[in-house]
């Protein structure tokens, strides 16, 4: 697909996230999104990957504004959806967008059948004849599959891939465009993530989804991902198709990311350099600022322009 | 690399006593730790790999009853050694990291104090200012910089990596031979993670220590391990060399656990192996992953299959090696992956 044909999704613009704690002299800022600006396209699913308090959650949240952003705009469906917060507002963005979780466990009422989890979104959808919920939920558990007898069970019945197969049911039964995953496989034994992956993968197909993949794991996030954005300290540093981004990694952060990560692949490990990145040192002072440049179409890394010449170099 | 076997753990079954019966968690593990080597126990959760390295260092849980085997270890079975015996051990001889460094360490316990706290269990005269230096000394190798003002600060002013380094510190304060990592990296991000296991690996080469390292992740088991056990259900149903079990896997829950993690070149479909790990109050007849298994045989629903030997150091447990079974096909994925890593040599 070409650039001009896609459609934005989402386009989100210098978000900015503070959180403060305590008063006075004791006020402690955290910039826990740093000026961010990406765009999500229609039917794409975009990888958002960093470590532990880079930013990654908060930002998913900012975006369905379980959190107010401190700065920025973001407009979703063509409507601005980081105004004053409305009723209205709110419904908008409960209709359209949903969430999956992590924890399959902590994300599930465990006094609600199946049944009453996945259906209690199409009740605030506005689907008011009870035999047509049922129906609309049933098929969307096969469609995870899930069966009819599983319907009326609880979530401690469930193993955690079943969990998070419900946790997608969820998600997807009120047919939102934009699906925010939040590290959805991360707490999964490995057999079970790749059921999961295929399955989320099968769905995207299927549906058309589009999707936002919040995750650590470097080679998870680029299977799944059409294009990745990597964070640092709140700040997207680099972001490019996923091929692209695992080609040519250009931040020096980007490098030490994915030098860490493991390969299975003994004789690579072995003999493997990892790289370290110390943001005092692998980087060129001019006092310019340093904005996002497109280096490649399509890909774009943050730096000011010395570093951008060496970034040339090593393309 | 010598090849004298430190540790020999043969036939081990362990069940623990539950309100629904017993749950047989270990069966008829046996595995050698040679000097100086790193053996990887790999496993999903549940698979036992856990309750099995508690069982050498003799904590396993109350309700924990050892049905068979035997822990080979300096000239005597550490099965039947008294609370008293293992107290020179433990520690000592045989030290232990485990995954979440933050639960390892006493929130209010200066962390320098909680490093003399062990160089004072094995030297009991030694004095203050000599178990300081020596802390300090032992902050440094492990990479915390800073020691000498580190050493007055709490477990929560230290990041997650720097808080395994101190705990990785207080289990080499005794100088001990076989370090036993328990998923020591698996609470850590990526960048961490691979210092962590850089300083394992380095470690272990100065300080000529045998490693047991417990891991999920397969691709932490390529960086650190010389030799594999995998384990499913409580029983290891492959063992071999690193090269091996990554390029020649032949058990198919091994295949499958390899087939179902994406590399940074995967770009095929994933093989999801269905289903989930056996109940083990009631372990299957035969082998505990046909259920999971599309190319079970009829016979691995009936009997349990004998270890196939496939060279001095590669055995597994599976009726697909028996001569009149059909050749197991491996999943695409592992397929290409494999051709890969041949290529690159």
């Amino acid at each position: 697909m070409m650039p001009e044909e896609r459609v934005p999704l989402l386009e989100v613009e210098h978000l900015k996230m503070t959180f403060t704690s305590g008063k006075g002299a004791k006020k402690v800022t955290v910039n826990a999104i740093n000026d961010n600006s990406f765009s999500i396209y229609e039917g794409e699913t975009f990888g958002l990957v960093g470590e532990s308090g880079c930013g990654k959650t908060t930002t998913g949240r900012a975006i369905i504004r379980l959190y107010d952003p401190t700065g920025g705009t973001m407009r979703f469906m063509g409507r601005e959806i980081s105004g004053p917060m409305t009723r209205e507002l709110r419904r908008f963005l409960t209709d359209n967008i949903s969430m999956i979780f992590q924890d399959p466990i902590d994300s599930l009422n465990p006094r609600m059948t199946v049944e009453e989890i996945v259906e209690e979104g199409l009740k605030y959808h506005g689907v008011k004849d009870p035999a047509e919920r049922r129906e609309i939920v049933l098929d969307m558990l096969a469609k995870v599959g899930l069966t009819k007898e599983h319907a009326s069970r609880y979530p401690h019945e469930f193993s955690g891939g079943q969990r998070q197969r419900v946790g997608i049911a969820r998600a997807l039964v009120v047919k939102p465009k934009l699906i925010i995953a939040d590290e959805p496989v991360s707490a999964l034994d490995v057999s079970i993530q790749a059921q999961v992956i295929n399955l989320l993968n099968d769905l995207k197909k299927e549906l058309g989804l589009t999707i936002m993949f919040i995750a650590h794991d470097l080679s998870v996030v680029k299977y799944f991902s059409t294009r990745v954005a990597v964070m640092y300290y709140g700040k997207i540093v680099e972001l490019a198709p996923s091929e692209e981004l695992y080609r040519h990694p250009l931040h020096p952060y980007t490098r030490a990311l994915l030098s860490a990560v493991p390969q299975p692949n003994p004789r690579l490990e072995k003999r493997r350099q990892r790289l370290s990145y110390d943001p005092a040192k692998d980087h060129i002072e001019t006092g310019e600022e340093r904005r996002m440049h497109e280096i490649l179409p399509e890909h774009f890394v943050y730096c000011n322009s010395a570093e951008l010449e060496k970034y040339r170099e090593l393309l | 690399m010598d090849n004298e076997t430190i540790l020999s753990v043969n036939d081990l079954s362990i069940s623990f006593k539950t309100l629904n019966g017993m749950v047989r968690a270990v069966r008829g593990v046996s595995f050698d730790l040679k000097r100086g080597e790193t053996v990887a126990i790999v496993g999903e959760s549940g698979s036992g790999k856990s309750v099995t390295i508690k069982a050498v260092m003799g904590i396993l849980a109350g309700n924990a009853v050892i049905d068979s085997g035997s822990i080979m270890y300096g000239g005597r079975d550490l099965i039947k050694a008294s609370e008293k015996d293992y107290q020179s051990i433990r520690g000592s001889k045989i030290g232990l990291i485990f995954q979440d460094p933050l639960s390892a360490l006493n929130p209010i316990m200066k962390i320098g104090r909680q490093i003399t706290e062990a160089l004072r269990l094995s030297d009991p005269k030694i004095s203050r200012a000599d178990a300081r230096k020596k802390a300090v000394e032992l902050m440094e190798s492990v990479g915390i910089t800073d020691a000498d003002r580190r050493f007055d600060q709490y477990p929560f002013q230290f990041s997650g990596g720097m808080r395994q380094r101190v705990v990785i510190a207080i289990a080499l304060a005794r100088d001990p031979e076989i370090l036993i990592c328990d998923e020591p990296t698996t609470a850590l991000d990526v960048t961490v993670q691979a210092r962590i296991l850089d300083l394992i690996n380095e470690i272990k080469q100065e300080r000529k220590l045998s490693v047991i390292f417990i891991t999920h992740d397969m691709g932490v088991v390529a960086n650190v391990a010389d030799r594999i056990n995998v384990m499913y259900a409580g029983k290891i149903v492959e063992k071999g060399t690193a090269d091996e079990i990554f390029l020649e896997p032949a058990h198919p829950y091994t295949q499958a656990l390899l087939a179902a993690m994406p590399d940074l070149e995967t770009s095929e479909r994933l093989m999801s192996i269905p289903g989930t790990p056996p109940n083990m109050i009631f372990p299957p007849k035969g082998d505990a992953f046909a259920e999971r298994n599309a190319h079970a045989l009829e016979i691995d629903f009936e009997e349990e299959p004998p270890y196939f030997k496939i060279s001095d150091t590669h055995y597994a447990a599976t009726w697909a090696l028996h001569p009149k079974a059909p050749k197991l096909e491996m999943p695409e994925v592992l397929r290409n992956r494999i051709a890969r890593i041949k290529e690159e040599a």
